[in-house]
């Protein structure tokens, strides 16, 4: 274990070197975690309000597996993305028909 | 009539631009729906747009701002999506994604893989063999320059062995312009690589770095050539260092990686800051290259304090060991008073790790850092005194974020902390109803922090710039650098200026 | 000498711009069908446009003009009619329907709402988020300016409790460039909350109000700062304070409604003019400013006659105690003549109530109604000593119209009438077949008022521009701010200076 501080405007993490960590923190602009050995910093992120480190994929993975576990979720992101654009394109498709029917109503009247 | 003249001089530089500006594409990310692209200025208030429409059905297949042919929906060389990748896994051949990719800009006025005009027409460079175009093999040789208010590099310099090279200026290999073998200049010829040369235009000093090879050699030999003319403005290059009035040199040895990543920062104090990428970090050392003042030919003799490493978190990320094109960075705000060396926090060009230095005294310093792994953009120079970009987060819901930060142009006193400003999410708080004071050491500076120098670090937040990103649903917008700001004080689209008369 | 050097000093400021343009949306209300966008001159005359042309059939949904994000055909986050809505029941948050409102513009280059170019070029801000802007929760800190001709702020100073701040200009919360808390150069801290600020440029004079609180709080503290620098050129705020020539201050308690609204109006003369929303209405003071004259530290001793109320009509309208963003503005002409402090007639943004004020001499100034509730638009700087705007109605079968009115550059003198000129609907009665009279106390001048000081109220009639709104049926077309005129003199797409 180590500590390591992280800004406390996020919680991402700044660094892990004691005097420039140590600064921040009097500044108030770090707060300082104790953190497991051997995960990548990428990894790490501070729970601001309890002051706890998240690791990403979790202590038991490698980073390695947490890479791969950032790819499988980016893909699977992209995918509720576009389905959430198609159904947008598909609500306002039908909104399009009702709004031509009504402005042709409307051009009859005029 | 000083005065006078004063104001004629102080007009005539036709390199002078308005303050930055960015270019801001947005886009449903199959090229095949909604493609917005804008140019926007350090206000994030719009300039220009290269507006274009097409149907985008399969009936057209030609769709895009200037129907680029690396990039557009079906009819394209290297993909439809160019902004909707998150580069946690991508390397730089993957083109379409690396455009987001913190390697892309520098000081220089064009991108790795596109150019883009200040009316918005962007066109991106031929994939097709890049990996032999100048920014992938040799950008690493392009000079590092210190340059007056509003001005950026105008002419490429490369330096290699020991010719200094002119190029036409862009990712090309159209042939030198000209070339200077400089050899008979130098007072020590032990080393014979050149690996990192910086220019301060004010004082025409001309600090070269040459070393055993161009890998991991040690050995070091620092030249530091001041002329009575100014490089930027020579017809042939041979003319610097026939009316140069004073040569000094040093030796060293200097902790390397790899040596095409240094980066040498000539200040106008005439201390000079030379960083480099160093495995996942970096590393800094300020040494006096004044002349004249019998400082000797050792570092050890003009070295201010030790060697700095970066002070901020890293992970595994790249540099020239890895490839060429990952070269260590360097840029510097519109007014010229403050530089940044840095890379990327994360291997594939997200986040930053950095060191903004003073340019009036390199020996202030500070360590700056981004810890982000997706999702990001560039770095540019922005308003008068600042830097910002390195975020692409969904613009669908939300405004529009950029890491955003500046400097005070005065502050270059190294015996003090470093001010830095920065923005929020939103403006009751920015603007607050309450007092900042001004002592240095008080941190009680609204958006603002006092950082200690050499070894503190500061943590870029994010700010709103409360643009959409230009597309209505799932977006993420790509950041471009823009060829040309604008004729300061001249312009026809908008305000580039600062300043009253 | 002397004369080449101000030759050349006057051609050196390069934040002088043409006289003011305006962009112009026109549309068939649904961006399914035509749409036309076109920035024209002061004298009606086109600019620039960002043509585009598209099929819009439903295979297509990307339309509009920067496809924006915010309003376009079918893609869009916030609906695509920008124009066809009458602004008689939408609030701020009606978004698509706000663009037309008064609270859009004031003297800085960009709107509540987007940012538009001298090309054309066009952009929404973001909506999301956009409560949290700047222009949204504290434009009201904003300095009022008074710059010399052709030229508008480029630099944003938000002043706010003692500390004033540099932000980069535009609707933005990028954080702040510079700030400098000046607390130690006041004369008297009792009142701690800067409300109101004003600078007059060419006596670089900087006037703050001080109250107690940022609500109705009636306590009141006057600075003044002159200073041998001028604010727009310092590189920090920190030199305009290092360099003070002279400060003075008086205290006072000034009926107020919010203090948020309060706008300062620094004279050439050294007479302040201080307005607000108050109510439904509008108060006006005006006040000696002047420093070395041993004027002493109290506001009755510097009062110029008494505080004046608005004297146009007035129904329920908005100011910052509905929100922030209400806050009582202020525009002055391009030469920099006259200013006006301003806000709605009507609730949402429709007609004018403003007072037109010298910038010579404060203590001139007449009230200026319109009192349009439906179909308005902003009101924006206009020709050489005027300002435009307001009128959105329908010009399928008329022309555009708006209320223009221009005042005469040198009518500084309190004591006597003030002449409006105005336009009208015909060419033969604007340029008729009798005289008129030169005499500033009679009105036969055509299309022109003699209006008295003070306590007159003129109103402004709707003139025709003969230009079509952008759609061949039923449009109302929309003003835009624009960002740049183009540079004084200078200007590549069309001649925009007034003599050389």
């Amino acid at each position: 274990m180590a500590i390591k501080y992280f800004n406390t405007f996020d919680g991402s993490i700044l660094t892990d070197k004691t005097a420039a960590g140590e600064e921040a923190v009097r500044s108030g602009r770090a707060i300082a975690i104790n953190c497991p050995d051997n995960i990548e910093s990428w990894r790490l992120k501070a729970n601001l309000s309890t002051s706890e480190v998240i690791v990403y994929g979790g202590t038991g993975k490698t980073e390695a597996q947490a890479l791969q576990q950032k790819a499988d979720e980016g893909a699977a992101v992209a995918a509720v993305n576009k389905e959430k654009a198609d159904l947008k394109m598909a609500l306002t498709e039908k909104q399009e028909e009702e709004r031509k029917a009504l402005q042709a109503t409307f051009n009859n009247l005029e | 009539m000083a005065s006078i003249s004063q104001l004629v001089l102080s007009k005539i530089d036709s390199r002078k631009e308005g303050l930055p500006l960015y270019g801001f594409l947005g886009d449903s990310g199959d090229g095949n729906g909604h493609w917005t692209f804008r140019v926007f200025d350090s206000g994030h208030k719009i300039v220009g747009n290269p507006w274009g429409q097409a149907t985008h059905s399969t009936a057209s297949y030609r769709f895009g701002i200037t129907g680029d042919a690396m990039h557009s929906y079906n009819y394209n060389d290297f993909g439809t999506d160019i902004t909707h990748g998150d580069l946690t896994t991508q390397g730089y051949s993957s083109w379409t994604l690396y455009n987001k990719s913190i390697y892309q800009t520098d000081q220089y006025p064009w991108g790795q893989y596109y150019s883009l005009s200040r009316t918005g027409y962007v066109t991106w460079n031929g994939y097709h063999q890049y990996t032999e175009s100048m920014e992938y093999q040799i950008g690493w040789t392009k000079l590092n320059h210190v340059l007056p208010e509003g001005i950026r590099p105008r002419r490429l310099f490369c330096n290699r062995r020991q010719t200094l090279r002119e190029l036409n200026a862009g990712n090309n290999t159209s042939g030198q312009i000209q070339y200077y073998q400089y050899t008979t200049h130098m007072l020590d010829v032990t080393n014979t690589y050149a690996v990192s040369t910086g220019y301060n235009e004010k004082n025409k000093m001309l600090v070269m770095l040459h070393s055993g090879n161009e890998s991991t050699s040690t050995a070091m030999t620092i030249h530091v050539f001041k002329s009575s003319v100014c490089l930027n403005k020579v017809k042939t290059i041979k003319e610097f260092f026939d009316n140069l009035t004073a040569t000094e040199y040093f030796t060293d040895t200097w902790t390397t990686d790899n040596n095409k990543d240094w980066v040498t920062v000539v200040g106008n104090n005439g201390w000079v800051g030379f960083g480099q990428k160093y495995g996942n970090s970096k590393r800094y050392g300020v040494f006096n290259c004044n002349t004249g003042q019998s400082l000797g030919t050792t570092g050890a003799a003009r070295q201010f304090s030790t060697w700095q490493d970066f002070q901020g978190s890293t992970t595994t990320s790249y540099s020239t060991n890895q490839a060429n094109l990952y070269y260590t960075k360097f840029n510097h705000t519109w007014d010229g008073t403050w530089g940044m060396i840095y890379s990327s926090y994360y291997y594939y060009g997200v986040g930053l790790n950095a060191f903004c230095m003073n340019l009036e005294n390199p020996r202030k310093f500070i360590s700056v850092s981004v810890t982000r792994t997706s999702r990001g953009n560039p770095y540019f120079a922005w308003g008068r005194t600042g830097f910002h970009g390195g975020q692409s987060e969904n613009t669908d819901g939300q405004s529009h974020r950029t890491y955003a930060w500046s400097f005070d142009p005065n502050d270059s006193d190294h015996t003090t902390t470093t001010k830095v400003l920065y923005g929020n999410d939103n403006c009751g708080t920015l603007v607050p109803a309450s007092n900042d004071t001004n002592l240095a050491t008080a941190s009680s500076i609204n958006s603002g922090s006092v950082i200690v120098n050499k070894t503190g670090v500061f943590g870029v937040p994010q700010s709103r710039t409360f643009l959409h990103g230009g597309y209505h649903s799932t977006s993420y917008p790509l950041m471009f650098q823009v060829n040309w700001w604008g004729k300061y004080g001249q312009h026809d689209f908008s305000y580039g200026g600062l300043y009253g008369s | 000498m002397a004369r080449l050097l101000n030759l050349l000093q006057s051609r050196t400021d390069h934040r002088k711009e043409g006289l003011p343009l305006y962009g112009m949306q026109g549309d068939s209300g649904d961006s399914n069908g035509q749409m036309s966008f076109r920035v024209f001159d002061s004298g009606h005359k086109i600019t620039s446009t960002p043509w585009g042309g598209t099929g819009h059939s439903t295979t297509h949904h990307r339309f509009g003009i920067c496809g924006d994000a915010m309003h376009s055909y079918t893609n869009n986050d916030f609906g695509d009619n920008t124009t066809h809505s009458d602004l008689t029941t939408q609030g701020s948050g009606s978004w698509q329907n706000w663009l037309k409102s008064i609270y859009q513009c004031d003297q800085y280059p960009w709107a509540q709402y987007y940012t538009l170019s001298r090309n054309g070029d066009y952009t929404m801000q973001s909506y999301h988020n956009l409560s949290e802007g700047m222009e949204f929760t504290v434009g009201w800190t904003k300095i009022n300016h008074v710059l010399p001709e052709g030229i508008r702020p480029r630099r944003l100073f938000c002043n706010r409790r003692q500390t004033l701040r540099e932000l980069n200009p535009g609707n933005n919360a990028s954080g702040q460039v510079g700030y400098y808390n000046y607390t130690s150069h006041m004369l008297n801290v009792t009142n701690d909350y800067a409300v109101s600020t004003g600078y007059n440029e060419s006596t670089k004079t900087l006037v703050m109000v001080h109250s107690s609180g940022e609500g109705s709080e009636a306590a009141k503290t006057i600075h003044i700062f002159k200073s041998s620098k001028n604010l727009n050129a310092v590189s920090t705020i920190k030199e305009f304070f290092d360099n003070l020539t002279a400060t003075e201050y008086f205290t006072d308690s000034w009926t107020t409604g919010n203090n948020k609204d309060w706008v300062t109006v620094v004279g050439n003369n050294g007479y302040v003019g201080f307005g607000t929303k108050y109510g439904n209405s509008k108060r006006y003071g005006v006040f000696n400013c002047n420093t070395g004259s041993a004027l002493g530290i109290t506001g009755a001793a510097r009062q110029f006659g008494t505080w004046q109320d608005f004297q146009g009509s007035t129904t329920t309208s908005y100011h910052s105690d509905q929100g922030n963003q209400y806050y009582t503005k202020f525009n002055h002409t391009w030469d920099g003549t006259w200013g006006m402090i301003y806000s709605p007639y009507y609730y949402y943004g429709v007609g004018l109530n403003a007072f037109c004020i010298n910038l010579q001499n404060p203590r001139k100034f007449i009230n200026v109604s319109q009192t349009k509730s439906s179909r308005g638009n902003p009101y924006l700087a206009w020709g050489r000593t005027g300002f435009h705007g307001g009128w959105s109605d329908n010009c399928d079968g008329d022309t555009f119209r708006t209320y223009a009115f221009s005042f005469d550059p040198n009518d500084s003198d309190h004591t006597v009438t003030t002449k409006v000129l105005y336009g009208t609907t015909d060419g033969d009665s604007l340029v008729g077949t009798t005289n008129d009279t030169n005499i500033g106390s009679a009105s036969s001048i055509t299309q022109g008022a003699v209006v008295t000081n003070g306590t007159g109220v003129f109103s402004p009639p709707a003139s025709r521009t003969y230009l079509h709104g952008g759609q061949n049926s039923t449009n109302y077309p929309m003003m835009f701010q624009v960002n740049w005129w183009g540079s004084f003199g200078a200007g590549e797409q069309s001649y925009n200076g007034v003599r050389d």
